[in-house]
């Protein structure tokens, strides 16, 4: 392996796991090492035969970082979120929009790509996430069935087509702040501040998703479109674009920012 | 040798060598390599790495001799105290393997 493609490789590898800024430093340390080394006598091939693999390198990486605890509020956060996931937005259910709730999860995993180190292996990581998943789900359905015994079935469980602009907007809020919670909470956990940007693209392709799959179901009844549904369609919709919105303009900054 | 024995006799020599003078990752890496068994340059290079986000070391950009731009590491107090610790430990061990005669 050549030296570029090596360094090109290793790149891609610690981008998995590391922030920009720190990808670049160790690039660059490791960039130093091939040219001292060059200037040393050596070759590539012996340079690159002395570092290892490029994931043996990550791996030494995140092998020092072992030890440091999981930040409790991150925990937190991700619990907020999971429960606001399974518990909340089900009043969608019987038209089957649950599901989209999971566009969160997908959401972090595309963070895995975007955001800063997580200050714990990913074994560990995956076990608290996994964990406070399972825990917050449990919640979420212990939150169904008390309500479905204190009579609230009704409220729980009403389809789309009835839901008033009021619960409509209520829906709306949890989802983002579902998407709040699960952007702060996998913030806290690689130990880097919360970027809106990202959190605002999450609850905007979820609203979009959400208004989308109402709209479908809409358009065999035409007077209750008109009749108090239209904000329940539109509004979703609205939210989403705005803040897909924000969030491409906003992304340039962001981009800015981890260039530094 | 256990691993996690070796990761702290190469912090040791590490912090010690960097605090006899201001000195480049790849001059480090080139000392240590080959000087202890299995240890590789890459789990070197990140241990150095972890002195430097604990504050043990900290970097600076320099030349020697009208050489090219490097970037240098120096002790920082943090790092002072941390060689002294690791010195008394290994001290003790020393003495204790010396005793049994091994």
């Amino acid at each position: 392996m050549d030296r570029e493609r090596f360094l090109a490789q290793l790149e891609r590898k610690l981008l998995w796991h590391f922030s920009g800024a720190r990808t670049r430093e160790v690039v660059a340390d490791y960039r130093d090492y091939f040219e001292q080394g060059k200037a040393d006598g050596r070759t590539e091939q012996e340079l690159c035969e002395a570092c290892g693999m490029p994931g043996e390198i990550v791996r030494s990486l995140l092998e020092e970082e072992r030890g440091k605890c999981i930040p409790p509020m991150a925990v937190f956060c991700l619990w907020c979120a999971a429960v606001l996931c399974f518990a909340l937005p089900l009043p969608c259910v019987r038209e089957g929009t649950a599901w989209l709730t999971l566009l969160l999860p997908l959401g972090g995993l595309y963070l895995r790509r975007e955001m800063p180190i997580s200050p714990v292996p990913p074994p560990v990581r995956r076990a608290y996430v996994l964990g406070t998943l399972l825990s917050a789900m449990l919640t979420g359905m212990a939150v169904q069935w008390l309500s479905a015994a204190a009579g609230g079935e009704a409220a729980w469980g009403v389809p789309p087509q009835e839901c008033g602009p009021k619960l409509s907007l209520l829906l709306t809020a949890a989802r983002l702040m579902a998407a709040f919670f699960w952007i702060a909470g996998e913030a806290r956990l690689r130990g880097t501040r919360v970027q809106w940007p990202l959190s605002f693209l999450l609850a905007g392709i979820i609203e979009a998703s959400v208004g989308l799959d109402l709209l479908l179901h809409r358009l065999d009844t035409p007077a209750g479109f008109l009749s108090g549904a239209l904000p329940t369609v539109l509004l979703p919709l609205a939210v989403g674009l705005v803040l897909c919105i924000a969030a491409a303009i906003d992304r340039k900054r962001v981009d800015a920012w981890t260039a530094r | 040798m256990d691993s996690q024995m070796k990761k702290g006799v190469v912090e040791m020599a590490l912090l010690w060598m960097i605090g006899r003078e201001e000195t480049y990752g790849y001059d480090l890496l080139g000392r240590l390599s080959g000087r202890i068994p299995g240890m590789q340059e890459r789990v070197i290079y990140a241990i150095l790495r972890r002195l430097c986000d604990n504050g043990y070391t900290e970097t600076f950009s320099g030349t020697v001799s009208g050489g090219p731009v490097r970037k240098y590491y120096r002790l920082t107090p943090a790092g002072q105290a941390r060689l002294r610790e690791l010195r008394e430990s290994w001290e003790a061990l020393r003495q204790f393997v010396e005793e049994l005669g091994i």
